[in-house]
C-alpha cells in the first residue's frame, strides 16, 4: 500500500470517526466508515488472484457459461427457475480464499481466476438477492450475463448500480443465434446509466459445452467463446489483474471521497456564516463586558487615587514628601481598617482587589474576581442567539453555561494582567515622577528657603541689639505652616490628576486587551474548529485522488 | 344499489383529490399519507369511476415482463400488424388499445377509458416513442375483433425503464382480463409473479400464457413451469397457452395461440368468456378490495394527525416549561409596598400625625446615612450601583429574550429529531422564521407596560384590597400596630421636650425615630407578610402566562403553523367525508 494511500485512509478513519455535535456529518459517518472498512478490507488483500461474478437474471444461462468455460458439468443447469441456490466458486487448485459455506470446486485450469456462478437476483426467492449482493461485495471482476430475453431488468441493475466505478465490468451476451444481436442496444443503456464495459462477448455457450464434451475442436456457432477463453486465459495476466484491483480500490476511494465532498461541500458557507456569527458575538460580549468593569472598576477614581497615593507614600522623601505620608496614612486608614476587620465591611470586594493588583506589593495576596451576575447575563444573552444560529445550521446546541467559567476566568485573567500590568506601571511610574529629587527639591525649596531665611533673622537678631518684633516666631509658624499647606494641597492635586490619567490610559489598554480575539465562547469556538478541519481534510482528500 | 355505490365512489374519488390538493404544500407527507396507495388509487380512478361512466364491454390487457412477446401476442390476438415486434427489451413504452372500428371511435372520445387520453394511431412505431403527456393511449382499429372485446398492449414491468412499471399499472387497473405473457426465463421472476397475484388479489381474470417454450416432450417443461406460475400467483386452475419458440413463423400473425391441453385456442376462449359475470365480479372484488384498502389508508390519515397532535402538544409544553424559567422581580423600591399600603388605610388624625413623624424619621435617616458613608467611603473601594426602572425594565427583556431564543434553538434541535414528515414541516418553518423580530414581539407583548415595579405596585394592590377585605381581625391587628407606628415618633418627643424643655430632642428624634420605625414595620411584616402576601408568586404567575401567551404566538404558532394546517386538513372535513363515503359504499356493497 502506497504511504500516501496509508495517509488518505487514516484521514478517512478519523473523519469515520467522527462523534462531534454536526448533525449532518454524523449522518455521513457511519455509509463512510462502511466503505473505509472495505477500502482497509482491499488494500490488505495483497494476493493475486481476481475473483470474477458470473452475475445476471435468472435462465439467461450463467452456470451454462461455467459448465462451458470448464468443460464439465459443474454447476447445475436446469430449464426451471431458479436454478442455482447456492454460489459456486471455481478455482484453480491451491488457492485458499474466505468463501464460507458457498459450494467449491477445484481443479480450474484458468490460472489466477476465481470464477463464480451467482444464483439469480430476480426471482421469488429473495434470500438469493442477499447471495448476489454479497459475491458482488466480495468480487473483482462482474461479469453481466444476459440474453437476448433478459438484459434490462431493474432486478439485476438495481444491484450493479450502487457499485459502478468501484468493479469492472465485462458483458456476456449468452444463447446468441442468429445474427441478430442486442450488443449495441444493451451496450447504449449501460452507458446511458454510467456503466462501463471493459469487453463485451457474444457466446452460445451450450454449444461450446457440448462440442468440448464431445471432444472436438472448436467450430462453428459457438460465437466469440474462444475469444472469451483467451481473454480469460491469456489477457488477465497478473499485472492486468493487479490493475483491476487497483482501478477497483481506486474508483471506490475516488467514490468515497466524492460522496463525502458532495455531502459536506454545501456546508463550508453555513461554517463561515457562524464562524462571523461568532466573531461577532465575541465582539459583542467584549463590548459589554468592558462595559461593566468600567462601571464597576474604572469609575472608582479612588482606587487609583488610593493605589498612587500609596505607591507615592512608600518613595515620598523631603519635608512636603513626609508631610504627605503622614496625611496619607491617615486618609487610607479606613480602607486599611477594613481589611483588619474579621467581617467585610466594603461588601463587594472586587475593587479592593483591582486595588491590591495595582500595588506593587501583594497587600491584600487574593486574585481578581469578577463573578457578578451582570456577566453571567451579558454571556447568556449573546450564548442564546449563538445557539439558535448553531442548531439552525445543524449542530446540537452546546450545553447552556458551557464555556462561563472559562469566559469568566478569560476575563478576569485579562483585566488582572492590564492591572498588574501597564496599569500598575503607570501608577508606579507616576508615583516615582512626584516622588522624584527635582520634585521633591521644587516642593521643598519653598518652605526650606523660608526656614532658612527665618532662622538666619532669629541668629542675627540674637547678636544684634535690635531685638525681633513680637510674634514674629508665631508669625513665621503661620506662614510656614500655610506654605506647607498650599504645597500639600497642590501635591495632593498633582497625585489625583495623575490617578486619573493612570486610569485613563489603564482603560484604553483594557480596551484593546478585551477586543482581542478569542475572548468567549471556547466550547462553541472548538467545535468549529473541529468542523472546519474536517472540511479542510475533505478538500485535501479531494485534491490528493486523482479524478 | 349500483346507483348508490357510484355516488359514494364518486364522491371518494372527489374528496380524495381535495385531500390530495389540500396536501400539495407538503409533499413530504403528502408521501407519506399516500405511501402505497397506488394501487388501490388507480383501481379508483382506471377501474370503477369509469365503469361507472364507461359502457361495460371486456378490457383484455396483454401484459408481462419485457421482451416476453406481448406486442407479438397482441398481433396474434388481432390477427395482423397492430403493434412493431422488436427483439430488442423494453420496446414498447405507449399502451395501445385495439377494438373494433365503433369501440375504437367510442375510446378515442373519451368513453372507455376516460382516465388516459386518447389518440389515434397514425404511425405503428409511436408506441415505442415517449413522447407527449403522461397517461396517452393509443387506439388502433382491428376490424376483425368483436365489439365486445378490447385488447390492449402494454408496456413491461419490470425493466430499468420504471416509467413503464407505472403505465403497466395503470393498465392492470383497467383490464378485466390478463393474459399474463411469460417465457421459460420470466415465469418466476419476483416483479412478474408479484404483479399478476395482486392482479388476481383485485379480482381479475388472469390467463397464463408461456411464450418461446420448449415444444419437446409435448411441452413436459412448460406445463412445469406454468404450474408453478399458477402456483406462486394463487390461481385456480385457469386456461393456460402455450407458444412454441419459432422463428421462422414470427411474423405469421393469422396463426391461433393453442391451449396447452389442446381444446379453444386464446381468441376463442376469450370470446367465450361471460363478459357479463366478469364485469361483476371484477367490479364487486374491486370495489371490496378498494374498500378494504381505503379502510387501511384512513386509519393512516388518522395515526398521522395523531401523530401531528402529539408533536403539537409536546411543543406547546416545552414553552410552558420554558416560561417558567422567567423569574420577573419588581425593583427595591416596592420593598415597603405592604407598608404604604397599610400607612393608605389610616384615620385622618392617625394620617396626619404620621405624616409629620414619618417626615422627621426620613429626615433623620438621610442624615445618617450621609454621615455614614462619609465615614465608609474611604473603605468601600466599590460602590454598589443602584439599579434603575431601565436597567430592570431591560433586564427583564434580556431575559425574556433569552429565553425564547433557547425556547427556538431547542425547537429546531428537536424539530430535527423528529420522526416522520412532522420533522421537515417544523424545521422548515424554523428555517423561515425571523427569529430576531419573534423574539422581540414576545418581549414587547410580554411587558406590557413601561414600569415593572409599577405594574406589579398594582398587581399587589389589588391583592392587598381582597385580602383587607376578607380578613378583618388580622386588619384591626395590623391597624392598631399601624397607629402605635404613626405616633411613636410624637409620642417619644413630646414628654422628651417637657421634661428636658427641648434640649436634646432633635438628637433622640435621629436615633429613636427610625429604629422605631424599623422594629414595628418587621413586626409587621414577619407577623403577617409570609402568611399572606405571597403575591408576588401570583404576580409572577401572571407574567409567566403572558410570556406563554407571547410565545405561543410568535415561536411556537410559526413553528406549528404547518403542521396545524396539515392537521386541520386531516382532521376537517374532507377526512369526515372520505369516512362518510366510505361507510356508504360499504352499505351499498
Amino acid at each position: 500500500m502506497p504511504a500516501s494511500l496509508v495517509e488518505i485512509l487514516n484521514e478517512l478513519e478519523r473523519i469515520a470517526a467522527y462523534d462531534g455535535p454536526w448533525k449532518p456529518l454524523r449522518r455521513e459517518t457511519r455509509a463512510l466508515g462502511e466503505r473505509v472498512r472495505e477500502l482497509v478490507a482491499r488494500e490488505s488483500h495483497e494476493d493475486d488472484v481476481l475473483v470474477i461474478a458470473l452475475v445476471g437474471g435468472s435462465g439467461v444461462g450463467k452456470s451454462t457459461v461455467l459448465n462451458a468455460l470448464a468443460g464439465d458439468h459443474l454447476a447445475e443447469t436446469s430449464e426451471f427457475r431458479p436454478c442455482t441456490s447456492q454460489p459456486t466458486v471455481y478455482h484453480p487448485p491451491g488457492v485458499s480464499l474466505d468463501f464460507g459455506a458457498w459450494r467449491r470446486i477445484s481443479g480450474s485450469a484458468l490460472e489466477n481466476l476465481v470464477i463464480v456462478d451467482t444464483p439469480d437476483s430476480d426471482t421469488v426467492v429473495r434470500e438469493h438477492r442477499a447471495l448476489v449482493a454479497d459475491v458482488l461485495a466480495k468480487c473483482d471482476l462482474i461479469m453481466l450475463c444476459g440474453s437476448q430475453e433478459k438484459y434490462l431488468d431493474e432486478a439485476t441493475w438495481s444491484l450493479l448500480r450502487p457499485l459502478q466505478g468501484e468493479r469492472s465490468m465485462v458483458c456476456v451476451e449468452t444463447k446468441a443465434q442468429g445474427p441478430e444481436s442486442i450488443e449495441e442496444h444493451w451496450r447504449a443503456r449501460l452507458r446511458e446509466q454510467g456503466f462501463q464495459i471493459a469487453a463485451y462477448f457474444r457466446v452460445n455457450a451450450l454449444r461450446t459445452l457440448d462440442r468440448k464434451l464431445a471432444g472436438n475442436n472448436p467450430g462453428d456457432g459457438e460465437f466469440d467463446f474462444p475469444k472469451l477463453e483467451r481473454f480469460l486465459n491469456n489477457e488477465l495476466s497478473a499485472e492486468r489483474i493487479a490493475r483491476i484491483k487497483r482501478a477497483n480500490a481506486a474508483g471506490l476511494l475516488a467514490k468515497t471521497v466524492a460522496r463525502l465532498e458532495d455531502s459536506v461541500a454545501g456546508l463550508r458557507p453555513a461554517v463561515d456564516a457562524l464562524n462571523r456569527h461568532l466573531v461577532q458575538g465575541d465582539k459583542a460580549v467584549a463590548r459589554e463586558s468592558l462595559g461593566i468593569v468600567e462601571r464597576r472598576l474604572f469609575t472608582e477614581s479612588y482606587l487609583w487615587h488610593f493605589a498612587l497615593g500609596r505607591e507615592v507614600g512608600l518613595r515620598a522623601k523631603g519635608i512636603v514628601g513626609t508631610l504627605y505620608r503622614m496625611v496619607e496614612a491617615v486618609r487610607s486608614l479606613p480602607a486599611r481598617a477594613a481589611g483588619w476587620l474579621p467581617w467585610n465591611l466594603a461588601r463587594p470586594d472586587a475593587g479592593r482587589r483591582a486595588a491590591s493588583l495595582l500595588i506593587s506589593r501583594e497587600v491584600f495576596e487574593e486574585d481578581l474576581a469578577l463573578a457578578s451576575e451582570e456577566i453571567a447575563r451579558v454571556y447568556r444573552n449573546r450564548q442564546s442567539e449563538l445557539g439558535f444560529a448553531f442548531a439552525r445550521t445543524g449542530f446540537d446546541p452546546p450545553p447552556e453555561d458551557a464555556g462561563l467559567d472559562e469566559y469568566r476566568k478569560e476575563l478576569n485573567d485579562r483585566v488582572a494582567a492590564v492591572l498588574r500590568g501597564p496599569g500598575r506601571e503607570d501608577v508606579v511610574r507616576r508615583a516615582r515622577w512626584l516622588t522624584g529629587w527635582p520634585a521633591v527639591i521644587a516642593a521643598d525649596s519653598v518652605p526650606g528657603f523660608f526656614l532658612l531665611y527665618a532662622g538666619y533673622r532669629i541668629v542675627h537678631e540674637f547678636f544684634t541689639p535690635q531685638a525681633l518684633p513680637p510674634g514674629y516666631i508665631t508669625h513665621a509658624a503661620v506662614v510656614l505652616f500655610i506654605l506647607l499647606g498650599a504645597e500639600l494641597f497642590a501635591m495632593s492635586l498633582l497625585a489625583r490628576a495623575a490617578a486619573w490619567a493612570a486610569r485613563t490610559r489603564a482603560l484604553n489598554a483594557l480596551q484593546i486587551a478585551l477586543y482581542a480575539p478569542d475572548l468567549a465562547f471556547r466550547p462553541e469556538r472548538r467545535i468549529l474548529e473541529d468542523a472546519r478541519r474536517l472540511l479542510d481534510t475533505v478538500d485535501r482528500l479531494k485534491r490528493a485522488i486523482p479524478q | 344499489m349500483q346507483d348508490d355505490l357510484g355516488r359514494s365512489l364518486g364522491g371518494f374519488d372527489a374528496a380524495l383529490a381535495r385531500l390530495w390538493r389540500d396536501l400539495a404544500g407538503q409533499p413530504a407527507l403528502r408521501g407519506h399519507v399516500f405511501a402505497g396507495t397506488e394501487e388501490w388509487r388507480a383501481l379508483l380512478a382506471y377501474k370503477l369511476v369509469p365503469h361507472l361512466v364507461g359502457e361495460g364491454c371486456l378490457v383484455v390487457a396483454v401484459t408481462g415482463g419485457t421482451n416476453t412477446g406481448k406486442s407479438t401476442v397482441v398481433n396474434l390476438l388481432v390477427g395482423m400488424e397492430a403493434t412493431p415486434v422488436r427483439t430488442t427489451a423494453a420496446a414498447t413504452c405507449r399502451p395501445l388499445l385495439a377494438g373494433s372500428p365503433e369501440r375504437a371511435a367510442q375510446c378515442l372520445q373519451g368513453k372507455l377509458v376516460p382516465e388516459f387520453t386518447p389518440r389515434r394511431l397514425e404511425d405503428p412505431e409511436d408506441v415505442i416513442r415517449f413522447e407527449g403527456p403522461e397517461n396517452l393511449l393509443y387506439v388502433c382499429e382491428a376490424p376483425n375483433l368483436p365489439g365486445r372485446i378490447v385488447i390492449l398492449d402494454t408496456p413491461d414491468i419490470d425493466s430499468i425503464e420504471t416509467r413503464n412499471w407505472e403505465v403497466a399499472n395503470h393498465i392492470r387497473a383497467a383490464g378485466d382480463v390478463l393474459v399474463a405473457t411469460l417465457t421459460p426465463e420470466k415465469y418466476k421472476d419476483e416483479r412478474v409473479v408479484d404483479f399478476f397475484r395482486r392482479a388476481h388479489a383485485a379480482g381479475r381474470v388472469v390467463l397464463p400464457l408461456l411464450n418461446k417454450a420448449n415444444p419437446a416432450n409435448g411441452f413436459a417443461a412448460g406445463r412445469q413451469q406454468l404450474e408453478e406460475f399458477i402456483r406462486d400467483v394463487g390461481l385456480e386452475s385457469p386456461a393456460c397457452f402455450i407458444l412454441p419458440h419459432d422463428y421462422e413463423s414470427a411474423h405469421d400473425y393469422a396463426r391461433p395461440i393453442p391451449a396447452l391441453g389442446g381444446g379453444e385456442t386464446l381468441r376463442e376462449h376469450i370470446e367465450r368468456l361471460d363478459t357479463a359475470a366478469i364485469k361483476r365480479r371484477v367490479y364487486h372484488d374491486t370495489v371490496a378490495r378498494f374498500a378494504g384498502e381505503a379502510e387501511s389508508f384512513l386509519e393512516v390519515v388518522d395515526e398521522t394527525a395523531r401523530q401531528m397532535k402529539r408533536v403539537v402538544a409536546e411543543f406547546e409544553d416545552r414553552a410552558r416549561q420554558f416560561a417558567l424559567r422567567y423569574d420577573p422581580a419588581p425593583g427595591p423600591a416596592v420593598g415597603g409596598l405592604f407598608h404604604e399600603f397599610v400607612q393608605s388605610k389610616r384615620g385622618p388624625v392617625a394620617r396626619g400625625v404620621g405624616r409629620i413623624g414619618s417626615g422627621v424619621a426620613r429626615g433623620a435617616a438621610s442624615l445618617g446615612r450621609a454621615l455614614r458613608h462619609a465615614v465608609l467611603r474611604r473603605a468601600q473601594l466599590e460602590r454598589p450601583t443602584a439599579e434603575s426602572e431601565s436597567d430592570l425594565q431591560r433586564r427583564h427583556r434580556e431575559s425574556i429574550e433569552r429565553i425564547s431564543r433557547d425556547l427556538a434553538t431547542s425547537f429546531l434541535a428537536s424539530g430535527r429529531n423528529l420522526a416522520g414528515p412532522a420533522a421537515d414541516m417544523v424545521a422548515g418553518r424554523l428555517d423561515a422564521l425571523d427569529l430576531e423580530a419573534a423574539v422581540k414581539r414576545v418581549a414587547s407583548e410580554t411587558l406590557r407596560c413601561e414600569s415593572i415595579s409599577d405594574d406589579f405596585r398594582r398587581h399587589a394592590e389589588r391583592t392587598l384590597e381582597n385580602w383587607w377585605n376578607d380578613h378583618r381581625g388580622k386588619r384591626q391587628v395590623l391597624l392598631a400596630l399601624d397607629t402605635v407606628l404613626a405616633i411613636m415618633p410624637a409620642a417619644i418627643a413630646v414628654p422628651i421636650s417637657i421634661y428636658v424643655g427641648g434640649i436634646g430632642l432633635p438628637e433622640t428624634m435621629i436615633v429613636a425615630g427610625p429604629l422605631m420605625e424599623q422594629f414595628i414595620v418587621r413586626v409587621i411584616e414577619y407577623q403577617f407578610g409570609d402568611a399572606m402576601f405571597d403575591f408576588l408568586s401570583p404576580w409572577r404567575d401572571e407574567q409567566r402566562a403572558h410570556l406563554v401567551t407571547a410565545l405561543n404566538k410568535h415561536l411556537t404558532g410559526p413553528a406549528l403553523a404547518a403542521v396545524r394546517e396539515t392537521l386541520a386538513s386531516l382532521e376537517g372535513e374532507t377526512a369526515a367525508e372520505l369516512r362518510g363515503w366510505l361507510e356508504q359504499c360499504r352499505q351499498a356493497l
